[in-house]
């Protein structure tokens, strides 16, 4: 595993996060039909208070899968900005800001998740599918992060061994 | 920026991304017609079958459009669309009424028959919208509830919509409140195949019906009806 090949991950992870976000929020506009199955799960999901602005009163105007579009495409810009530089300061930057973006996604995911389970009593499969791309996601950028230590240790091994 | 190797495996990722959103995504927009279900074109449905003489009916009766929706208490889009369609049918000064069905396609909504009964019994004392439009504020304070705390809510809101409680309370005890509720499901099981609540249909002055498959469709259907919104 290279950082080059986690980052073209988290960027496909991303773009799949972001269109599953994407048609929920255009099925909220009833721009598209929300393909439930069976189970009726995302209706139930879809029409509970944790479907706007997470459940948060004062967010409560704003879907909550908007916010699952501005974290995907922030976190797809990240990867693009790092596969177009070769800059290592900004490399490093964008590195650590992935994995603080994935990370607070990953709580906000599973606050969600905790709600479906224990409060709606109803899974949302879009909503479950964007719960394991993020946490996936997570787990590749805390790759990276590691790799990137690793990288800086050495570095800083060989600088000193030059000096 | 220049065009390395690495920007060009993005740029192919992107663009496999794009497609494949444009492929599955927008094939789904919804059109601005109401799209009729398939099976009932094939089906040879009459207003009849959708409105009997003990049919709940909301608004003007003698209305040239009938809007009827199959429903659920314990469904949350059900309840969701409810204030609206309340409203569509206030605002078209009598042109438009609503016909109410009960379903429960779905085995969890363990209270749907309590809520049902309770509204037919409120129906003997010809307050079956009061009590429709009751039941659904309660929906999620029933969700856990055994049966006998959810009676005691049904009590409180006959008390609240000013029901005779001793009538309503024998009344929901009696087995004539079964039938409507059963003949509501077979027909929207066995003639309509209906597999969710809410469902729509809308009837037209000509008798045509014309499912409708949600609320802004429902909206498109009266105006393109030209029925006052």
């Amino acid at each position: 595993m290279t950082r080059a090949l986690a980052n073209r991950i988290m960027f496909i992870l991303s773009l799949a996060g972001f269109c599953d976000s994407l048609y929920l929020t255009m099925a909220h506009a009833q721009l598209v039909e929300l393909k439930c199955g069976p189970s009726h799960g995302c209706e139930e999901v879809a029409h509970s208070a944790a479907a706007m602005g997470m459940g948060i009163p004062f967010l409560s105007n704003i879907p909550t899968a908007a916010f699952g579009i501005l974290m995907y495409l922030a976190l797809a810009a990240g990867a693009f900005l790092r596969a177009a530089t070769d800059n290592e300061v900004i490399h490093d930057r964008v590195s650590k800001f992935q994995w603080a973006i994935s990370l607070v996604s990953v709580l906000a995911s599973g606050y969600l998740t905790y709600l479906e389970a224990y409060v709606i009593h109803a899974w949302c499969r879009y909503c479950v599918v964007s719960a394991i791309i993020i946490l996936i996601h997570f787990i590749f950028a805390s790759i990276d992060r590691s790799m990137a230590r690793k990288s800086n240790i050495s570095a800083s091994i060989v600088e000193g061994e030059i000096s | 920026m220049k065009l390395t190797s690495e920007i060009k495996i993005f740029a192919v990722i992107l663009v496999v991304a794009v497609a494949l959103v444009a492929f599955t995504v927008l094939p789904t927009l919804r059109s601005n017609n109401p799209t009729p279900i398939k099976h009932i074109e094939d089906t040879p449905l009459k207003k009849s079958d959708l409105i009997q003489a003990d049919t709940h009916i909301k608004g003007n009766k003698d209305a040239p459009f009938t809007l009827v929706v199959f429903s659920d208490f314990q469904c949350p889009m059900c309840k969701d669309v409810s204030p609206q369609l309340n409203k569509i049918v206030e605002n078209s000064k009598g042109q438009l009424n609503m016909a109410y069905h009960h379903f429960k396609p779905r085995p969890d909504h363990i209270h749907s028959q309590q809520l049902s009964r309770a509204s037919e019994a409120a129906a003997v004392q010809g307050k079956f919208w009061e009590m429709h439009d009751e039941l659904f504020k309660i929906q999620d304070l029933v969700k856990e509830e055994p049966d006998d705390k959810v009676d005691i809510l049904i009590s409180q809101l006959a008390k609240d919509i000013k029901l005779d409680l001793l009538k309503f309370q024998a009344t929901l005890k009696s087995k004539n409140i079964d039938d409507p509720f059963l003949a509501d499901n077979v027909l929207a099981i066995q003639q309509l195949k209906l597999g969710q609540t809410p469902s729509f249909f809308g009837i037209e002055k000509s008798g045509k019906i014309q499912a409708i498959n949600n609320l802004a469709d429902i909206r498109t259907w009266v105006k393109r009806e030209g029925i006052p919104e």
